[in-house]
């Protein structure tokens, strides 16, 4: 299966690896057998690259169904899937939303609980430092939001 | 980053911050206070099931604050009124998914018992010193982004009125039966309250264990009974219609009464139940509201002193839905051979735990059956060797 990032660099995989993406896996039963290329315009070469490296390693596992999510735990990833996670930031970003868009809900997962434990045990404004965000709330509005949810802060 | 993190990812990273078996509502909570996009996204995530394994009075009090005039009016017999929070800034009770009886009762015995009373009296007597200040606070000019306001153009006199009424009641507390009452009158408004605005709820767990009310064991089996009959109300009764698991503790019905939920609520795809002192009529009432079930996917039954074989007789719909039966601390004395499980062609996880009397002869039809999608089978602790034997093999 060819694909090609959105610079144009072209990627040529086994179709098993290309199936783990369940876009990918529809198109392909949709086209059938086809030399042609399936432009990624979302999707850019080196993370495309790292989404090959996931695809190959896990082309074996069992696949996983959108309902079958009852386990919502974030303490379970192993050695090689936390090893593939250490990247800087906006890469790991950009994973989610290529993992998201090439519909992969393992590779969501697993970079989805990456930064869920990255945000676990901050307070809000520890999160915005780590994650570079503006606090765009006026002290109102934030006073207001606590006082509705007081019940959070007596647990 | 984040900036363009779109809302549903954010939604997916925070159902992992939130966690299944341990909730995390304190870091999902700062998550709600990082900036208005994750805080609209975390909020609906954390009132999925706010009286998550505790009471809260403070939910209590922002849910009153959705009663409509009627409703609100409804609550002018009972001697305290509670200070109302105005411009919600989200439709809360919409996010709810599971309802849990037995924490809305406690909740509501913790905020109406003689010591919160008198707490609230003095925090009403301080609030009515500094009314001044409190003007329009909580107007939301700027939140142009929050689709989710509660609209509340409605209820601002009322609440206004309900605030002030408040400090001028004096704090006689109440007794136990007025107390009851009280109760008993603000739940039913606040289920009908939920009702109205709850779509689909999740899980619905009746378990009335009233463990704060300081009365009698009759007296509480007759509180039972009324906070059950509420459930039947027309007004409530589509939380129960539209739920798709119950699950039911301690909680002994009436003659009669599992039959007629079953008229309500036969759409349940996970029905976990403890028959813990069930009779015979009320084990026979059961049977019949699981065999009302037309999806049951998963049935788990606990502390089951007889009746089994009945109890799982599945009907000809349930013999195909049914994917998971877990049986916990079951009597099988007097069970015939379980025939009707080994038409359970679906099933793909069966557990005996603790189950006693349980026989080889009553197993044998599992053993040679044939079961395409069983993937997982327990039987630790029964008195039938033979079946842990099955049991362990299978799984390997």
């Amino acid at each position: 299966v060819k694909l090609t990032s959105s610079e144009g660099t072209e990627f040529i995989i086994d179709r098993k690896v290309a199936e783990k993406s369940v876009l990918l896996k529809n198109m392909l039963e949709d086209v059938g057998e086809s030399d042609m290329a399936i432009p990624l315009p979302n999707v850019t070469g080196p993370i495309l690259n790292k989404v090959i490296d996931y695809c190959t390693h896990h082309r074996d596992d069992p696949f996983v169904s959108q309902e079958d999510d009852s386990k919502k735990v974030s303490d379970d990833i192993d050695d090689w899937d936390a090893e593939f996670c250490k990247v800087d930031q906006g890469t790991l970003f950009e994973l989610i939303l290529s993992a998201n868009y090439l519909d992969i809900k393992p590779l969501l997962d697993l970079t989805c609980k990456t930064v869920a434990n990255m945000i676990k045990g901050k307070t809000p404004d520890e999160i915005r430092k780590t994650f570079n965000i503006t606090n765009d709330f006026t002290p109102e509005e934030e006073e207001h939001v606590r006082k509705e949810n007081e019940w959070c802060e007596e647990r | 980053m984040a900036t363009n993190i779109p809302n549903e990812i954010l939604q997916a990273i925070f159902k992992f911050v939130d966690g299944k078996d341990e909730r995390d509502y304190g870091t999902l909570f700062n998550c709600a206070l990082v900036n208005r996009q994750w805080c609209n996204n975390a909020i609906p995530i954390l009132w999925h099931d706010p009286f998550y394994r505790e009471t809260s009075d403070s939910v209590i009090k922002t849910l009153m604050s959705f009663l409509d005039n009627d409703q609100l009016q409804q609550l002018d017999k009972i001697r305290h009124r509670l200070p109302l929070i105005e411009n919600k800034k989200f439709d809360y009770p919409s996010f709810i998914r599971c309802i849990n009886l037995n924490m809305l009762w406690e909740s509501l015995y913790v905020l109406y018992s003689p010591a919160s009373l008198e707490a609230q009296d003095t925090e009403n007597t301080a609030n009515n010193g500094n009314n001044g200040n409190n003007g329009n606070n909580g107007s939301n000019g700027n939140n142009g982004s929050n689709g989710n306001n509660a609209s509340n153009g409605n209820n601002e006199n009322t609440a206004n009125t309900a605030a002030t009424t408040t400090n001028s009641t004096s704090a006689q507390p109440p007794s136990d039966p007025d107390l009851f009452e009280d109760i008993k009158l603000t739940l039913t408004v606040l289920l009908k309250m939920l009702a109205q605005k709850i779509t689909n709820v999740r899980r619905f767990k009746i378990n009335l264990k009233l463990h704060s009310s300081n009365v009698e064991d009759a007296q509480k089996g007759e509180i039972k009974n009324k906070i059950l009959e509420l459930l039947l109300e027309p007004e409530i009764s589509d939380l129960l219609r539209f739920t798709t698991e119950l699950q039911w503790f301690q909680t002994k019905p009436y003659k009669g009464y599992m039959p007629q939920l079953a008229g309500i609520c036969s759409n349940l795809e996970k029905l976990i139940i403890s028959l813990g002192n069930f009779d015979e009529s009320q084990t026979d009432d059961a049977t019949a509201f699981i065999k009302a079930q037309t999806h049951l996917k998963e049935l788990e039954i606990f502390n089951c002193s007889s009746g089994i074989q009945k109890l799982i007789s599945f009907s000809r719909d349930q013999v195909l839905s049914i994917q998971v039966l877990i049986l916990y601390h079951v009597d099988f004395y007097g069970c015939g051979p379980l025939i009707s499980l080994t038409k359970c062609e679906n099933l793909r996880h069966l557990s005996f735990r603790y189950c006693t009397y349980i026989q080889k002869e009553m197993c044998n039809p599992l053993f040679s059956a044939n079961f395409p999608k069983l993937k997982k089978v327990e039987a630790p602790f029964t008195s039938c060797p033979v079946l842990e034997e099955w049991a362990k093999n299978y799984s390997k």
